[in-house]
């Protein structure tokens, strides 16, 4: 899939783990380990509004777009 | 579990047993006569034939007597078994055409086995709550196919059967027909192919709804 998602270099940048950033945004870990490998399908704005509130960054520091 | 599914699954089911039963019931007197029938060393054809009056339909070329007022009354067969006695050899496309036949009859019977089967694993699923799941669609898909067949093995019966009729008797007042009429089977595969593909399709669409964060 040419989107590319950089959850795991933004957590790691602000140094906070998988659980932390789960329960603070609440999504389960198990969907957010989905999201950090790259198995998702789709992404709901709300769920990216909470990522990038908590992470304090922009949803293009998250999302990546490359050719394939 | 939905109740509804329940109960529609339970009053299949009960239907199904129910004709099965009756079916076998019915047709023990059948296959009794017709095994002694076989029994007896004398050479001869039974014919499963459609009928037609040669003057048309409603022309009514067959005459009977009511036994309850001794009124004679008029009558039209559709459908007739026919019993020839020392039939004269068949020409070998007729034969080939009708072993044909009787291997895929063996397949048609292997497929009547099955079919229960399938169906009866469906609605354990259903009970279950696992209806969109891919081990149900193509349990789904095999009954599809497997009406699918059934209605093409009983045309090509019938196209034997017309033929040997054809080429063994002819009758005073009727002329043979292969009836291709019976589609509620073919539109019940058709129908059941095509339920198939809108669960395939609401199988990806729930996949992805679940892979959406």
């Amino acid at each position: 899939m040419p989107i590319i998602v950089n959850l795991d270099v933004m957590m790691a940048k602000r140094k906070i783990s998988l659980n932390e950033l789960s329960e603070k945004i609440d999504i389960t870990p198990a969907n957010l380990s989905i999201l950090k490998t790259g198995k998702a399908k789709a992404i709901r704005f709300s769920t990216l509004d909470a990522i990038c509130k908590e992470l304090g960054c922009q949803p293009g520091d998250i999302l990546e777009f490359t050719e394939e | 579990m939905n109740k509804k599914i329940k109960l529609y699954c339970i009053i299949l089911s009960v239907i199904y047993i129910s004709v099965v039963v009756y079916t076998i019931f019915r047709e023990v007197a059948s296959f009794s006569a017709g095994f002694n029938e076989g029994l007896k060393d004398i050479p001869r054809e039974t014919l499963h034939v459609n009928l037609i009056p040669k003057s048309g339909g409603y022309s009514f070329p067959t005459s009977t007597t009511n036994i309850m007022d001794n009124q004679e009354m008029k009558m039209e067969i559709q459908s007739a078994k026919i019993m020839v006695f020392h039939p004269q050899k068949l020409p070998l496309p007729i034969t080939i055409m009708y072993y044909a036949i009787i291997f895929l009859a063996f397949a048609i019977l292997i497929c009547t086995i099955w079919l229960p089967f399938l169906f009866f694993k469906i609605i354990r699923s259903a009970s279950k709550g696992n209806i969109i799941d891919l081990k149900v669609i193509k349990r789904i898909k095999k009954i599809g196919i497997i009406l699918v067949f059934f209605y093409v093995i009983d045309v090509l019966i019938y196209i034997v059967e017309t033929l040997k009729a054809e080429y063994l008797v002819k009758l005073e007042h009727y002329n043979f027909f292969v009836d291709f009429s019976g589609f509620g089977t073919l539109i019940l595969g058709i129908v059941t192919l095509l339920l198939a593909e809108i669960l395939s399709v609401t199988l990806k669409m729930k996949e992805e709804q679940d892979l959406t964060i």
